[in-house]
């Protein structure tokens, strides 16, 4: 049986990757009728693709032989808002946190698998398509009622302070995606507390004592260790 | 340069013969200058084992001379008033020679016998490292073979014959490629961080953390590996943030952990405890397992050791000694104990701000 691509729902993804081994791969992996895929082997040819192909999700590899995969995101992000989702290695960390600081929205680390990179790339579509928040966030037994300005853990009233409420739905806002610690810090601090962490591990300390059921093993708000802070949604 | 150390040879037997002659003058009203020849033959003996056997002779020969002008009557001249004198200075020079030479003899035997046993000491520390150098290229090479050679087997088995194999037996072979593949991508990142370690080039992006989410950190990252395992926490209350490098550290409970994990019974419980103890952080992760050895315990942060198990427990015996790298790089220490109650406690102290503001 034969797919017939329908241009209307195949999802386009551009893969932006010198390797061709892992090209392949995300070839064969991506290869259904969600997506439609296109492969560009270097920065350049990517940046162009961006324009010609107009793709709803970019896989990026940051160690490209041309361009700096950072700078391929800024430029990118100077005239659009299409989700990029970085592969990275593993100890990479400043790299990681530069790239989302300029406007990646996720990244994942090689290996990965197939499920996780699908979950990724679904989160970052959703996150992408919906414009206008919910009243309400719900994520398990967790409620944010925005309107109301009101959290409950398993219909029990949670008391956060303006600073914790804040946090969380700053969190809850980009749930999936992964905030890094001195854009936390610039959205609810201000700029002048950039290079202050420490107000932010005892504030998500804080909020994870008063939403978790477990703060030693949080299922809300986890952490990319030396990147930053996630609300996990389920899925 | 070369030719100093023969010539202050000499020199200090010139102030040997002083040394023997300003005694001699001390002592002259109660000896017979016969018997001073002693104090002489003494500098001689002195002389053949600190200089060797050329200044000793020298010292003789300057001895004879000195004796001669400063006590031999007449006194301060060469001259000799009772030639019997002259056996003497033959007596004393011949002695002088012989005992030079016997000395020099000893002495040079025992700087040989010195050399050879450090050229035995070189050549047994190189074998020891070149024996040590085969077993890790063995270890290494063992360790990445053996998941290709699973992966490679269950993708050919798929490959060649996957439409014979049945369902079951078909993601049978994924899921040991799979996790092989898993290990084989922890144990390069084992090597990495080892040789990263080894080359002293560790570089520790340090900031403020929470001891619960590094906790957390480390537990969610070894979440599918630890599968039902259940793992007590207990952090003291009010621990305060501490300084260090997140992704490090988490790394190194990480480690902890897959080792309580894999070196203890399945349905046993795994502990890690934190609490401050004087300036430090204590933090131990304990499990229920056999335990180490008491000899043992001091070996087991060396690279690749491995404890001895019946069955071979898959790890590359590089887990603790990154740990170790990683602790002591941050100031702390690690140190390995035998539970009480059996089963072994893996501790890590690590200074607080306050230890080093009194420091």
């Amino acid at each position: 049986m034969t797919l017939i691509p329908s241009p209307s729902c195949q999802h386009r993804v551009l893969v932006i990757d010198d390797e061709a081994a892992i090209r392949r791969f995300l070839h064969s992996a991506l290869s259904s009728d969600e997506f439609l895929l296109h492969e560009a082997e270097s920065g350049h040819s990517g940046l162009s693709a961006v324009a010609g192909f107009r793709p709803e999700v970019v896989l990026l590899d940051l160690g490209l032989p041309d361009i700096d995969g950072i700078e391929v995101i800024r430029r990118i992000r100077e005239w659009s808002q299409v989700p990029i989702i970085v592969l990275s290695v593993r100890d990479q960390e400043d790299d990681k946190v530069a790239a989302l600081d300029a406007g990646a929205d996720d990244y994942l680390t090689k290996p990965f698998g197939v499920g996780e990179l699908l979950a990724r790339m679904r989160a970052s579509l959703r996150r992408s398509q919906t414009t206008t928040p919910e009243p309400v966030f719900l994520c398990g037994e967790l409620v944010v009622d925005f309107s109301l300005r009101r959290v409950t853990v398993a219909e029990t009233d949670v008391q956060l302070t303006p600073t914790e409420y804040d946090l969380l739905k700053l969190l809850t806002a980009h749930a999936g995606k992964v905030l890094t610690h001195s854009f936390i810090l610039k959205q609810i601090w201000g700029i002048a507390y950039q290079d202050q962490p420490q107000i932010l591990r005892v504030t998500i300390s804080n909020v994870r004592k008063k939403i978790e059921r477990d703060p030693a093993r949080p299922k809300y708000i986890t952490t990319e260790p030396g990147v930053g802070y996630r609300f996990k949604t389920a899925g | 340069m070369t030719i100093l150390r023969p010539l202050s040879g000499y020199m200090f037997s010139l102030v040997l013969v002083t040394a023997a002659t300003v005694i001699c003058e001390f002592v002259r009203p109660y000896l017979v200058p016969t018997n001073m020849i002693m104090v002489y033959q003494l500098a001689v003996v002195v002389a053949a084992v600190k200089l060797g056997r050329r200044p000793a002779i020298a010292t003789a020969f300057l001895g004879v001379l000195a004796f001669d002008f400063f006590f031999v009557p007449p006194r301060l001249t060469f001259s000799v008033a009772d030639k019997e004198y002259l056996v003497t200075f033959l007596g004393f020079f011949i002695v002088g020679i012989i005992i030079s030479s016997l000395v020099a003899k000893v002495r040079e035997q025992s700087v040989e016998q010195a050399r050879l046993s450090r050229q035995a000491e070189q050549a047994r520390i190189l074998q020891a490292q070149e024996n040590l150098e085969r077993a890790l290229l063995n270890s290494i090479s063992h360790d990445l073979r053996t998941p290709l050679v699973s992966i490679t087997g269950a993708l050919s088995a798929l490959k060649d014959n996957g439409e014979h194999l049945s369902s079951h037996a078909r993601r049978e072979l994924l899921e040991t490629a799979g996790d092989e593949a898993e290990r084989l991508n922890r144990f390069v990142g084992n090597l990495l961080d080892m040789t990263r370690i080894e080359a002293g080039v560790i570089r520790l992006r340090k900031e403020p953390c929470d001891i619960q989410e590094l906790v957390g950190c480390a537990l969610a990252a070894m979440e599918k590996r630890l599968g039902e395992r259940e793992v007590s926490v207990a952090l003291a209350p009010g621990l305060s943030l501490i300084s260090l490098d997140m992704v490090l550290m988490t790394q190194v409970l990480m480690n902890l952990l897959d080792n309580a994990n894999k070196y203890s019974p399945s349905g046993s419980v795994i502990t890690v405890h934190a609490t401050t103890a004087g300036n430090c952080l204590d933090l131990t992760v304990s499990d229920s397992g056999p335990g180490v050895p008491p000899s043992e315990l001091s070996k087991l942060f060396d690279k690749f050791y491995r404890i001895a198990v019946p069955e071979r427990i898959g790890g590359t015996g590089l887990g603790l000694s990154i740990c170790k790298g990683i602790v002591e790089a941050h100031g702390g220490c690690i140190s390995a104990e035998n539970r009480a109650s059996g089963g072994l406690i893996i501790r890590i102290q690590l200074p607080l701000p306050d230890c080093c503001e009194a420091l």
